[in-house]
């Protein structure tokens, strides 16, 4: 069966650009437009990989990947990305609290579509 | 004032008490020289004693006036020299605001500059990764594919630009360890001394060991985009870029530094007699996307980059210009160790 892979970004255009391509790449896609509404999806479909935004309105990535991390303690692959700096999300793992919080991967907007097909493949397996 | 009004006071009673010794002298005639020398000059002039007593409170009255005059020119000067000095600092304030103005423009544009750039990201990931799509759907070598990577170029292009951008406003944390900074630039002075048309002379004065905690790229880009700057603008005229590299003291520079991190700064003066920037244009050359080059020639971020990277490793940038004769930029970099 084909990993299920839950898209959070409160850019429509994101979503729908990325859902489409992890569709064509053989994946389950499912996407929200805010922390909120992906972590109640979270909760009511199998979830393998979860790619989330780190800014967004209300419930924001960390917040995010908190709750799916600590909160919900799931052992599956986390990836954050976003358009800000890059050394600020790679900040993210030096945090004190980011070893607890356990984001897998960060990148900073925009990477090739194949670049990040690699990388959520790798983490799957390593997850496996 | 006070202590100068009390001083000529006690002048005043010692010229006085002085004439009543001379009179008490005069009068018994003890002292023989003086008698000698008044009775001959008050005959000579063919006058009485009340006359010469008379002259001689004049003649006490013009050394005293004199006396008076010769303070107050002291005094008139003392006033110009503070009044010099009071110029010198009000044209120093003024220029501490402008730089002050400066900065807080800069950072204004740097807070700007970095929300739309991560506006922009998400739009560019947006696009490029529909057109990723297309780019693999479509026929190799088609038209629409050939549509489709244009666009890619273009896109890939905008987000080098971004990246420059967010460098100036945020700066990027870079590989940072202790280097040698006279090496780095004897580096790319060596670079341009190969590359630069022989009627631009380099001169350099660099003082070695000198070692601060930076990224060795980013700081050869800093040189980079300097020298680049300065070798502009004599290209056609020819001229003298010079390059310092000396060590100074943080006492000497709390007024101009922000706040100093460490006792010593490693200062570095590039100057070039080229054509120097205007006013104007001084205000705004470390602006994103300011520039005074043609449409292709420059894209405005080379000195903002500059000033990004400068700021990211807590040191600070300067400039001083002259219009068509000079332009001079001071970079401070705190100095962490020494060998």
């Amino acid at each position: 069966m084909s990993a299920h892979i839950l898209i959070i970004d409160d850019e429509e255009a994101i979503t729908k650009s990325l859902g489409r391509f992890f569709k064509k790449s053989g994946f389950m896609v499912s996407t929200a437009s805010n922390g909120e509404e992906g972590l109640r999806i979270f909760d009511t479909e199998l979830i393998d990989l979860v790619i989330t935004d780190m800014l967004m309105p209300e419930v924001d990535g960390l917040e995010v990947i908190r709750e799916i991390k600590q909160e919900r303690a799931r052992k599956i692959p986390v990836i954050g990305m976003s358009g800000e700096i890059s050394d600020e999300i790679v900040d993210i793992p030096l945090l004190p609290i980011s070893p607890l919080l356990g984001v897998d991967f960060t990148f900073q907007k925009p990477i090739p579509n194949n670049d990040l097909l690699n990388k959520v493949k790798e983490l799957l397996e390593l997850y496996k | 004032m006070e202590r100068k009004a009390n001083q000529s006071v006690v002048d005043l009673l010692f010229i006085l008490f002085f004439e009543i010794l001379l009179i008490i002298y005069i009068e018994n005639y003890e002292n023989y020289w003086v008698f000698h020398i008044y009775t001959r000059v008050r005959d000579y002039f063919n006058m009485d004693d009340g006359t010469v007593g008379i002259l001689g409170v004049c003649f006490f009255f013009i050394i005293y006036g004199a006396r008076r005059a010769k303070e107050g020119k002291k005094f008139s000067e003392s006033l110009f020299n503070i009044n010099n000095e009071l110029k010198e600092q009000i044209i120093y304030r003024e220029k501490m605001e402008k730089i002050l103005l400066r900065k807080q423009r800069l950072e204004s544009i740097g807070t700007l500059s970095s929300g739309i750039a991560h506006d922009f990201n998400n739009i560019l990931y947006a696009i490029s990764s529909f057109n990723e799509m297309n780019i693999q759907a479509l026929p190799e070598g088609s038209d629409e594919w050939d549509n489709s990577m244009e666009i890619q170029k273009s896109v890939n292009r905008a987000t080098e630009l971004i990246k420059q951008i967010l460098i100036y406003s945020k700066g990027i944390e870079g590989d940072m360890k202790l280097i040698d900074i006279g090496d780095i630039l004897l580096n790319v002075i060596a670079m341009f001394k190969q590359t630069t048309n022989p009627n631009i002379k380099i001169i350099d004065k660099i003082q070695l060991s000198i070692y601060i905690v930076a990224d060795p790229t980013q700081m050869h880009q800093v040189f980079l985009n300097l020298f680049s700057n300065s070798v502009y603008a004599m290209k056609s005229t020819g001229g003298e870029l010079k390059v310092v590299l000396e060590k100074v003291n943080s006492q000497d520079l709390f007024e101009i530094l922000d706040s100093c991190k460490t006792n010593e700064y490693a200062k570095i003066t590039v100057s070039d007699t080229g054509t120097g920037i205007s006013e104007g244009v001084l205000n705004k050359i470390f602006d994103p996307f300011f520039t005074t080059k043609k449409v292709g020639e420059g894209t405005g971020l080379g000195l903002s980059v500059v000033y990004g990277i400068i700021k990211k490793h807590d040191g600070e940038i300067f400039v001083d210009s002259e219009e068509g004769k000079s332009t001079s930029f001071s970079i401070y970099l705190p100095i962490k160790k020494e060998n």
